[in-house]
């Protein structure tokens, strides 16, 4: 009687197909770009012989004139001009989609990995083949491989086809390439992708290399200032001498947290703010847990920061709002603002600023900022009418859209047109695929988990 | 007709010197930018005393308590002020006081363009600000050539205001006079305090609001730290509310500025100037001082007032700007680059800046309220 088949042999021979399926997909999604290629090369050629082929039949009505085949020579012109404004359109359409498309650099990440996973998988197999683990282990080894590892990959993997979809399709109403611009404003690599929300995504986002997840439902322009969160932990994994002073200022237990907002507040001023702390901060209640840095802790970092970089004005005003928002919220929910750590906390957020005026590369967005790229900005939005000027920075932009946004908060009808308007001011610069135009030394990917995950889930 | 030559003698000494003031006055080029209607008024001053003086020669007796009542009633004061345009006059050639006297005349010609009333003011120095009646002086405090006590100028500025500041469409109407003439009344009618000097307090507190209406935290700021004694927080005196309450009242004026603004933005931006920037500035200068209960609710209702007869009476413009990035302002002017910016914009980024730089060293705000002094001296109004 055979011996029954070996079930950790079908789950290694399960687990490692599905592997393999994924390094396929991967790469397989990079031929987008030549199925595309293909495509616009045979508009283009469509478009060429058109041409002439108008060219020809209008020379033949002139020669046909007074003849019988005139009348018909003219209405061939006439169906060849209908034609060509259709393979005008299909090509303008093309020439969108691989706007939009961007080149997936982190195939070569996510391919490592499947590597890597799959020489696991041979090793228990060889291992268990050869007598050199007890099943008890291999089976320990095969679910920990499957629990955590893989099932980030596939989480990823799930994430990023979908995101890559949403993106080409343009169903992310292109707020990806609105966050292209700003983290490329703030001197990254980093790309947006479009992904599931907090609660359900729980991998480990560094395995995307230079894509940052745009969680779902916040496609919108109001989340777009979280990325200098993003922004900020790469920066820091450039293991710069100031990054290195500033993670070394940071209070114990914050694991670059407060780095990352301390930077994404001095970039973006009050539209991080705003985004971070109305948008995503889990207000603390009296008897949570300590953790560490706290929401409290952080909300006092970046209103610090804040305060720092200017008080007077409609900056100043907009700062405040955020702050009393805040502070009522937490009030409401029985906790306490004041962070117990506060004193470390004020130290580090005053030493952040001044390690951050250092880096040559960042300007700080301060009041004076505020003034000549949010300001005119704020004015448009106010207007009922559409349109406006295109602002100078997507940092300013952001910043123009929440104080607007604050001015009437309770207003959804409001906030919905601001919002809308507000996007359409801004035509993304992410021309022919983001690698391709920003290309360059690829900087390390965020070391850290990416800004959704170092928040506390909602619910 | 007179016989006592004696007598004779110094009556026409004085309308001799009379005379002289006015021929001075009208042969003074260095009257600055100083609108012909306060020459003129001058001119209508010094006539009255010489007709007074005349009038007292053709009377035929040697009325020599007459003569001592006119010198110390009337004749002082006029040459007095006379005195002072003269000495600003000069004060503005040193080259030395040049600049200052400028940036202020910069200044209060701002303010007067932006409260709407139609009267410049005279401006000239004396050992600490104060405004005086006759013709309109305003005097500048002596030595100080900095941008620091400037603001100040705008509550000597707000007593002349008290007394021009007509209603809409009724020029002869005097709306702040009427609320402190009322509003005196029913604070001694409920507190038994004397109506004059509840009368002179309610002056000066309109003179206080005012300047901070115009000038938004620069004037609390500025008065808090350089006038403001700590030995007397609680102490009103005949002529002026104590400075608890004054600041107080100062604090709810720029929180009432806030419940104005059309812009929650803005609305912010007041309510941070009184409660981030004013308030904390004078608890750590003077210490955490409150009011009682009575007084804070007097104190609140008064400044509502006293910012809604403004809010009424004068134009919109005379409102501080809250939207005003001031510390934009400051950390170019720290920069030592001059701007061309509004006065209350200057003056507003001088004292921010220093109120969050109290360790500077002499040396560096002699050097910034030298960049403010020239900004505000060249900028127009």
């Amino acid at each position: 009687m055979p011996p029954p088949p070996d079930l950790l042999v079908i789950r290694l021979d399960e687990l490692q197909e599905d592997i393999e399926e994924v390094q396929q997909v991967v790469a397989k999604a990079e031929t987008r770009h030549e199925r595309l290629k293909v495509l616009r090369e045979a508009g283009e050629y469509a478009a060429e012989r058109l041409k002439t082929a108008r060219r020809q039949a209008n020379d033949a009505a002139l020669d046909a004139e007074g003849t019988p085949f005139h009348h018909a020579m003219e209405a061939l012109s006439g169906t060849l001009r209908e034609v060509a404004a259709k393979i005008r359109h299909i090509n303008d359409t093309v020439a969108d989609i691989d706007r939009a498309m961007i080149h997936l650099r982190e195939a070569e990440d996510i391919n490592n990995r499947c590597g890597q996973i799959l020489d696991d998988i041979r090793d228990i197999r060889s291992r268990v083949r050869g007598g050199e683990v007890s099943y008890a282990d291999a089976w320990a080894a095969f679910d920990e491989l499957s629990d955590t590892r893989c099932r980030m990959l596939f989480s990823d993997y799930v994430d990023l086809l979908g995101g890559l979809t949403l993106r080409d399709t343009g169903l992310d109403d292109q707020i990806s390439g609105m966050a292209d611009d700003l983290l490329h404003e703030l001197g990254t690599e980093l790309l947006a992708l479009p992904a599931r929300p907090a609660e359900a995504s729980a991998a480990d986002p560094a395995s995307l290399g230079s894509l940052i997840k745009l969680w779902f439902p916040e496609w919108t322009i109001w989340g777009v200032p979280l990325f200098g969160y993003d922004a900020g932990l790469a920066w820091v994994s450039r293991r710069s001498p100031l990054g290195a002073q500033l993670l070394d200022a940071e209070p114990a237990g914050s694991r670059g947290c407060l780095v990352a907002d301390a930077y994404a507040t001095f970039a973006l001023g009050p539209a991080y703010a705003s985004a971070a702390i109305l948008l995503r901060m889990r207000t603390p209640a009296a008897g949570d847990p300590a953790v560490s840095p706290s929401e409290a802790g952080r909300a006092h970092v970046i209103l610090r920061v804040l305060r720092a970089l200017g008080q007077s004005g409609t900056f100043g005003g907009l700062g405040g709002l955020v702050e009393e928002c805040w502070q009522e919220a937490v009030r409401q929910r029985g906790g306490v603002t004041e962070p117990a750590n506060r004193d470390a906390l004020d130290r580090f957020a005053d030493r952040a600023v001044d390690i951050l005026d250092k880096v040559t590369t960042l300007r700080r967005f301060d009041s004076q900022l505020w003034e000549s790229e949010a300001l005119e900005t704020l004015n448009t939005l106010r207007l009922t009418e559409p349109g406006g000027p295109q602002p100078a920075t997507v940092r300013g932009l952001l910043n123009g859209a929440w104080a607007a946004r604050l001015e009437k908060p309770d207003n959804r009808a409001y906030v919905n047109r601001i919002g809308i308007k507000a996007k359409n001011l801004w035509t993304p610069h992410n021309g022919g695929g983001a690698g391709e135009k920003w290309p360059g030394g690829s900087i390390q990917s965020p070391r850290k988990p990416s800004y959704g995950t170092t928040f506390l889930a909602r619910g | 007709m007179i016989t006592n030559p004696g007598f004779l003698t110094q009556v026409r000494q004085e309308i001799a010197e009379m005379e002289q003031i006015e021929a001075a006055l009208h042969r003074e080029h260095g009257l600055g930018t100083t609108s012909s209607q306060v020459r003129d008024e001058f001119t209508v001053l010094l006539r009255e005393r010489t007709r007074e003086l005349a009038e007292l020669v053709d009377a035929g007796a040697a009325d020599w308590a007459r003569l001592d009542q006119l010198r110390a009633g009337r004749l002082a004061a006029v040459k007095a002020a006379a005195l002072g345009v003269l000495e600003g006059i000069l004060l503005r050639a040193h080259p030395l006081y040049a600049d200052v006297t400028a940036a202020a005349e910069r200044v209060l010609d701002d303010l007067v363009d932006r409260t709407g009333v139609r009267r410049d003011v005279l401006l000239s120095v004396a050992s600490g600000e104060r405004f005086e009646r006759t013709v309109g002086i305003i005097r500048m405090r002596f030595p100080d050539v900095t941008v620091w006590g400037l603001p100040i100028l705008a509550h000597e500025l707000g007593h002349m205001v008290a007394g021009t500041l007509p209603a809409p469409g009724q020029s002869s109407a005097r709306p702040v006079e009427e609320y402190v003439s009322t509003e005196a009344e029913m604070e001694a009618a409920t507190t038994g305090a004397d109506p004059t000097q509840a009368r002179h307090r309610l002056h000066e507190l309109f003179a206080d609001v005012y300047a901070t209406y115009a000038l938004g935290p620069a004037y609390p700021l500025a008065v808090l730290t350089l006038r403001a004694r700590p030995d007397r927080f609680d102490d009103a005196t005949p002529t002026h509310p104590s400075w608890t309450r004054r600041m107080w009242t100062m604090v709810e004026a720029i929180r009432e500025m806030g419940i104005l603004a059309a812009s929650p933005l803005v609305a912010q931006a007041y309510r941070r100037d009184a409660n981030v920037l004013v308030l904390p500035r004078w608890f750590a200068v003077h210490g955490e001082r409150h009011l009682d209960e009575r007084a804070q609710r007097t104190a609140r209702r008064q400044a509502k007032a006293l910012v809604a007869l403004l809010d009424r009476n004068a134009p919109p413009r005379l409102r501080y700007d809250g939207a005003i990035d001031a510390d934009g302002l400051g950390q170019r002017l720290a920069a030592g680059g001059e701007e061309k910016a509004a006065p209350s914009a200057v003056l507003n980024a001088a004292w921010r800046w220093r109120t969050a730089n109290p360790e500077a060293d002499p040396e560096t705000m002699r050097l910034f309220s030298e960049v403010a002094v020239t900004s505000l001296r060249t900028v127009t109004a």
